[in-house]
Parts: structure tokens; sequence; C-alpha cells
């Protein structure tokens, strides 16, 4: 899913960061991601099919497969993910606490050509600072059957992001860098990993964990 | 470290020689190149 995942899980995403090495207070302040110096680039997601309208993502050694119905779905992470088909190249991910508290949700498009991906992403934070990331991806040259350059998504499937075929497995690579967008006010910023997703996004916003994970599609 | 169940190989903190800009360098499990955060102090 997106940076929106890993940035939060590890702390990139922002904020106030307090470190307090054993013995040592040079790290005890606050402090503020610098996202022009920092890497998150080389993020790999894959997305497979897993049987009619269901969807394994995986990122890492982490997976979990969801169906574009809709519904609540666990997660590795210990929160849940609904995932709906809003067209044949946009999907959309609702992520909740396990409580069923909203946490993000997170728009992937898909590019005409079916070789790259915007994840779009935005929530509160557990502080209540709200937050939007924009992360692009890159399919990876594992996707060996995309439709042509110019070449409108196929309309066989009836899947979201149809255009992508359903195998073989499809890897995602972030772009470097990543693009960061920033639509509400706040002190702090994120970057998503993933991220982050990573993202997160959205593994657990508690554990500051979020959607950089929405790996990929 | 492990953060909700991804568990990170290593992740390595160091900070400048003015104390004023610290870097991590994550090693996840199963992703190939390392995540380099870098935070700029901004309060004591």
């Amino acid at each position: 899913m997106t940076s929106l995942h890993l940035a939060l899980a590890l702390g990139t995403s922002v904020g106030a960061l307090l470190l307090t090495p054993q013995g040592d207070d040079s790290y005890t302040g606050t402090w503020k991601l610098n996202v022009a110096k920092s890497k998150f680039t080389g993020q790999r997601d894959k997305v497979a099919a897993a049987g009619a309208n269901a969807w394994t993502f995986s990122y890492g050694t982490s997976s979990w497969t969801v169906k574009t119905d809709g519904s609540d779905t666990p997660t590795p992470f210990g929160n849940t993910v609904a995932l709906q088909a809003e067209s044949p190249t946009t999907w959309r991910f609702s992520w909740k606490a396990p409580n069923g508290q909203a946490l993000a949700t997170e728009t992937w498009t898909l590019s005409a050509d079916g070789k790259s991906m915007s994840r779009v992403s935005s929530g509160t934070r557990e502080s209540g600072e709200r937050f939007s990331d924009t992360t692009q991806m890159n399919a990876s040259r594992e996707l060996k059957d995309s439709p042509a350059p110019g070449r409108p998504p196929s309309s066989r499937s009836q899947h979201p992001l149809s255009s992508l075929p359903a195998r073989p497995p499809r890897v995602w690579i972030s772009r470097c860098p990543l693009r960061t967008s920033r639509s509400h006010a706040r002190t702090t910023e994120s970057q998503m990993p993933p991220t982050a997703l990573a993202s997160p996004p959205v593994r657990r916003l508690h554990a500051r964990s979020v959607a950089s994970q929405f790996n990929s599609l | 470290m492990k953060i909700g169940d991804k568990t990170f190989t290593t992740m390595d903190w160091s900070i400048s020689a003015d104390g004023k800009q610290v870097t991590s360098t994550a090693h996840d499990t199963g992703v190939p190149e390392p995540y380099v955060g870098v935070y700029d102090r901004v309060a004591k």
C-alpha cells in the first residue's frame, strides 16, 4: 500500500521523535523528518489474484488477502482494511483500528498503460494530526503481460486495476524520490513511506505504522 | 526490533557531531534496500 504504512512504522512520517538511548541523552529532544535527505525508495509490494474478487497483498514477509466487497478484513498489523473497486483502474482502501476507529483511506489509481500507479492516502494520526501523502509506484519487470503503452486497460476483467493482469503477481516499486503532498496544515510531515505503508496504508497508527504498507497492488 | 508483526533485522541510529541531526537505517526482512530516515532537531 503506501508510504503511509512504512512511514508510520518507522516513525519516518514524522513528528516528534523522542529518543533516549541508554546512558546518553544526546538523542533526547524533538525531531522532524527531513524528507529531502531520507530514502524510502525501493519499497516493493506484490499483488496477486486470490480467487473471485479477492487479492493478496505482500510486503516483505507479511501478506494479507482482501476481497473487493468493502468488508473489513484483519491484517497482520492488527488493524483492518476494506477494499472497494471504484472503477477498473481505481481501488480504495479504508483502514481502521481494532476498535473500529477510522485511521486512513488510500486510493490507488493505475496509469493507462498499467505500468505505474499513484497512491494517495489521508487520515488522522493518533495525535489528531491530519495527513495526506502521495506516492508514485512503478511496476517491475515482473509485470510481463501489461497492456501496450497507450493502450487502455482491458475491459475483460471486472476487477479494479483490471488493466493489471491477474498473473503473474505484480511487483511494484516506489519511485525515487517519493512525492509527498500536504493538504492539511500541520507542524510535521509524513513521507510514505509508505509510505509507507507502506506506509503505510495502514498498519496500526498507534504503532506508527500505517499504510505504507500498502504495499502494493 | 519488531513493530506490529514486522521484524526489522536491524535499525541503527546515529547522531551528527553537532547533535542536530539523527539518521536511522532500517533493514526490513524481505526488503532488499534499507530505509534511511534523516531527522533534524527541532527542539532540545
